[in-house]
């Protein structure tokens, strides 16, 4: 032990004499100053986007790794002094003495980077301090692994190849392999390959999701540690390789236990990461071409009260839902639950009972005269990709059947024009009881309150759950759960938001809605196509990413005035109202969609889009006040009568032509 | 003090054949291995000091088996390579307190106390605290001898230790290795002749990996007797004399030079035997084998 202490110290003073490292501490610091400057502008702070676009960071940590790995390798051949060290006791040790002060070294180096970050954000005022832990993992999975491992593997190539004319581009070709560009080597090495030995970022320009926040999950930490093990493991094999002759069998035995182990750990790690794709919903709803729009409803099945204990794990959840149903009519009830959660058991009032699942509908056989009942449902599995479950985030909506929601609904169909898969609003018609306990220690939040540290309950339509990168703001009674500094970008953005709701109010004469006192974000990933909010009754939950069209008249009408309840009628009803509020805005922007569907073939129904735009525009040169007559007339008869054809806005338009 | 023997000792790099059948017997003083280029002596060494392992022979020093031992050999070994470097951003003293803290010398009280002792032996003290990286080359050969001198070893092993130095620091070099052979072994290997003259109570001799050990000095040089001889010629005849008279050296003086050297008969009427040298000694020895 002191052997190797000793050995370690002499390594360090070398690293500590070394200008090279105080080099590349400066230019650290400087590319980080660069990167301040640039992502931390008090008009608009992107820390998260800095951080996952350090790419460069990463491939110089690798290229620093791999090269110090090399000079540490021959450190003592340069300066003429392995002959000597090589008669002395502490030479079997010395290669592992020079590795842990490698890291020793790679610590510091990562440590510098992270304070780093943290003077900038602090500087900057930036509340993704509050992640200081994210942050300081994400370091140590970007930085410092590629920079330890990659010395690591930089002193295994400098001991097995003696040629320097092979060693140096083979450890550029090495670099290059594990770098995130290394998708330049498709297809001589395959994609998953490709993706596995990449130690930076799957893709060096992806966007950022402020929602879920930096890649540090469970796969990503996985596919660091699979690296430094397997360079660790080669490292000790050409130690042991070398060291052949001079090794007592003791070591021999102990070194071949660690590679052994090293590989066991890295064959694991492998099998257990998990890529999954979550089910692609517009496969499935797009199949469903011909489910009725309307469905019995829930024929006044009431939710009392709904008792859940839940727990997530990588791309799943599961739970425990205790409802307290009332006004049962039958002996059979449908419920409606997304079709990607399997029902495990039902019991009615701690009896097992038989229940069918067709699709997204779950039919219950309950006992005898029973009018009220304790439904207990176990349930897991996947909530679907609109609303995926991740390991490091995760967004299910209220409006959202992830919960038996009573009655028999239409949980989404086939969207028009495009296909796109439109969900609908399966909040409750009343108001529940609702207490949900989420097991383990990431922090969530919810539109309940929270009573203790997950843990929420209140009498809502429905619960919508949040987990992720994100931070809550109490400012002027409103709450905030958003992305660190976001709120004063989603206050400003309000005001517009507001504006639009009146305008469209105004036309159709309905009450203007009131933006509720809670507002979420939600992530891009589960952007409702290209609409951006969900309107629940208690709060909104919006992407509120830099890109997106939060005025955007469209996604306004869709959200606040047709997904804010369960409408039978079919959506090409709305999508008629969004482009015609579209046009009204502005008449003369030429990439307007009835501009475009007035003189181009687009989408399914072509034909009637061309005519109905062609009419629009005529009716609007007639009398612009007859757009706002069709759309009040339009939205009160769909109303009422939600099975109206398509047709009916051309028959409306001749009625209001024939006026003029 | 126990004698050194090294006994049939095999070296091959691949096909060449570094050492063959090696055997030595050294006692305590200063042992002189001395042979040209290539001939084995440098590999020799490193088997000595441990850095390389026969491929057949045995080295022992009284109970202590080269083949069993090696980690309490080198405890009891100092060694100087051919090429001897440290560290350029360190200093002589945490170099040498390095090498001290290897060979087992504990605590930084006792580390200290070593480390200018030897630096105050080979006249380095003053400069412990310039980094190796300013060291004349004489300067680093010096520091060398000194890391070779901690924990005051058994057994030193030098190998070239005086090539590329300056003559003084050649001379200086010399008079310190005296002072070490008092009471423990040191080996010299060296192809420099006049090293081993002014050194070595014995010596051997290897040439193509083979070993011929002498008992002293005198027993090499015999060998060139009645073989050498001196000779005063005029620069025009000294000049004129044929490729296959074989000079030795020669001392030019204002009329006339003085050459030295080996024949087996007079080589001309003015020529006197002379008592052989070393040197000599080593090159009619050198010409039989071949």
């Amino acid at each position: 032990m002191n052997l190797f202490n000793s050995i370690m110290k002499m390594e360090l003073l070398t690293y500590r004499r070394n200008k090279l490292y105080y080099f590349t501490g400066i230019i650290l610091l400087l590319y980080l100053l660069l990167g301040g400057y640039h992502f931390l502008r008090e008009d608009y702070m992107e820390a998260g986007v800095m951080l996952q676009g350090s790419s460069y960071i990463n491939m110089s940590a690798a290229m620093l790794g791999l090269f110090s790995g090399i000079m540490a390798g021959r450190r003592d051949k340069t300066a003429h002094f392995q002959e000597v060290l090589s008669s002395l006791p502490g030479d079997s040790v010395r290669p592992h003495a020079k590795i842990c002060s490698w890291f020793i070294a790679s610590a510091i180096l990562t440590l510098l980077g992270y304070l780093d970050v943290l003077v900038l954000f602090k500087m900057a005022d930036s509340e993704y301090l509050l992640f200081n832990k994210e942050i300081l993992t994400y370091v140590i999975i970007y930085w410092g692994i590629p920079l330890f491992s990659c010395g690591v593997l930089g002193y295994f190539l400098e001991s097995a190849i003696s040629s320097n004319r092979l060693l140096i581009p083979v450890a550029l070709l090495l670099w290059l392999i594990i770098s995130p560009f290394n998708m330049i080597l498709y297809p001589v090495l395959p994609e998953r390959v490709l993706q596995l030995l990449n130690v930076g970022e799957n893709d060096a320009q992806a966007y950022y999701d402020e929602y879920s926040g930096l890649h540090i999950s469970g796969n990503y930490i996985k596919n660091a540690l699979v690296f430094l093990l397997t360079s660790i493991a080669l490292f000790i094999s050409e130690v042991a390789y070398k060291k052949r002759d001079e090794t007592g069998r003791r070591q021999k035995y102990t070194m071949l236990v660690v590679i052994l182990l090293a590989m066991l750990f890295t064959c694991l790690l492998f099998n257990s990461m998990n890529w999954t794709e979550h089910a692609e919903d517009s496969i499935y709803y797009g199949a469903l071409d011909n489910i009725p729009v309307k469905r019995s409803g829930n024929r006044g099945l009431l939710i009392e009260s709904c008792n859940i204990k839940i727990s997530f794990t990588e791309n799943s959840c599961s739970y425990i839902a205790q409802e307290y149903i009332s006004n049962i009519y039958d002996r059979r009830i449908p419920f409606t639950l997304y079709h990607g959660l399997e029902v495990i058991s039902v019991k009615a009032e701690d009896k097992n009972i038989d229940f069918e699942r067709k699709g997204d509908i779950l039919y219950l056989t309950l006992p005898e005269g029973m009018e009220q009942s304790l439904i207990t449902f176990e349930v897991r599995g996947s909530t679907g990709n609109l609303f995926p479950i991740y390991e490091n985030a995760v967004y299910i909506s209220s409006t959202f059947p992830w919960y038996p929601v009573p009655g028999e609904f239409v949980i989404a169909q086939k969207g028009f024009p495009y296909g796109d898969v439109e969900f609908k609003n399966l909040e409750l018609e009343e108001p529940a009881k609702f207490h949900v306990k989420i097991e383990g220690n990431d922090q969530f939040y919810s539109n309940l309150e929270e009573v203790s540290k997950n843990e929420f309950q209140g009498l809502q339509k429905g619960v919508s759950l949040f987990k992720g990168m994100l931070i809550s703001k109490n400012i002027n009674g409103i709450e905030y759960i958003v992305p660190p500094d976001r709120v004063d970008d989603i206050i400003s953005k309000m005001p517009e938001i507001q504006g639009k709701i009146s305008y469209i109010s105004e036309i159709i004469e309905r009450p203007a809605k009131k933006v509720p006192e809670k507002i979420f974000v939600k992530p891009e990933y589960s952007s409702f196509h290209q609409y951006n909010y969900i309107f629940a009754q208690d709060h909104i939950t919006a992407s509120f990413s830099r890109y997106s069209t939060l005025n955007d008249i469209k996604g306004v009408f869709r959200s606040f005035y047709w997904n804010d309840i369960y409408r039978e009628a079919d959506n090409a009803h709305a999508y008629i109202f969004e482009i015609v509020l579209e046009y009204m805005e502005e008449p003369e922007k030429e990439y307007s969609y009835i501009n475009i569907f007035a003189t181009e073939n687009r989408g399914d129904n072509s034909e009637f889009l061309q005519e109905l735009s062609t009419e629009i525009i005529k009716l609007h040169k007639l009398n612009s006040e007859y757009l706002k007559e069709l759309l009040r007339d339009m939205y009160g008869e769909i109303e009422k009568n939600p099975e109206l054809p398509l047709s009916y806005w051309l028959d409306k338009i001749d009625e209001l032509k024939e006026k003029g | 003090m126990d004698k050194l023997i090294i006994q049939s000792v095999d070296k091959s790099f691949g096909r060449i054949r570094a050492l063959r059948q090696a055997s030595l017997e050294i006692s305590t003083g200063i042992f002189g291995l001395l042979g040209e280029n290539g001939a084995g002596k440098t590999t020799l060494m490193r088997i000595i000091a441990t850095v390389l392992k026969p491929d057949a022979g045995e080295i022992t020093l009284g109970d202590i088996k080269w083949s069993r031992d090696s980690h309490k050999v080198r405890q009891i070994l100092g060694y100087l390579p051919q090429e001897f470097g440290a560290f350029k951003n360190v200093t002589a003293e945490e170099c040498l307190k390095y090498i001290a803290q290897l060979k087992g010398i504990r605590g930084s009280e006792e580390c200290l106390l070593q480390t200018e002792r030897v630096l105050k032996e080979v006249n380095l003290l003053e400069a412990k605290d310039r980094k190796v990286g300013g060291f004349s080359g004489g300067m680093r050969r010096r520091l060398g001898i000194a890391q070779a001198l901690l924990n005051d070893p058994e057994l030193i092993i030098v190998d070239e230790p005086t090539a590329g130095l300056d003559p003084a620091e050649r001379i200086r070099f010399r008079n310190l290795l005296r002072q070490l052979g008092k009471n423990r072994i040191v080996i010299l290997s060296t192809h420099i002749v006049e090293d081993i003259e002014a050194t070595c109570q014995s010596l051997a001799v290897i040439k193509n990996g083979t070993s011929v050990q002498f008992s002293s000095q005198q027993e090499l040089s015999a060998i060139a007797e009645g073989k050498v001889w001196t000779w005063k010629l005029s620069n025009a005849d000294y000049n004129s004399l044929g490729k296959d008279v074989h000079v030795v050296s020669s001392k030019i003086h204002k009329e006339y030079v003085e050459a030295r050297i080996i024949a087996g008969v007079k080589p001309g009427p003015e020529a006197e035997e002379t008592e052989p040298t070393i040197e000599e000694g080593y090159l009619v020895w050198n010409m039989e084998q071949e």
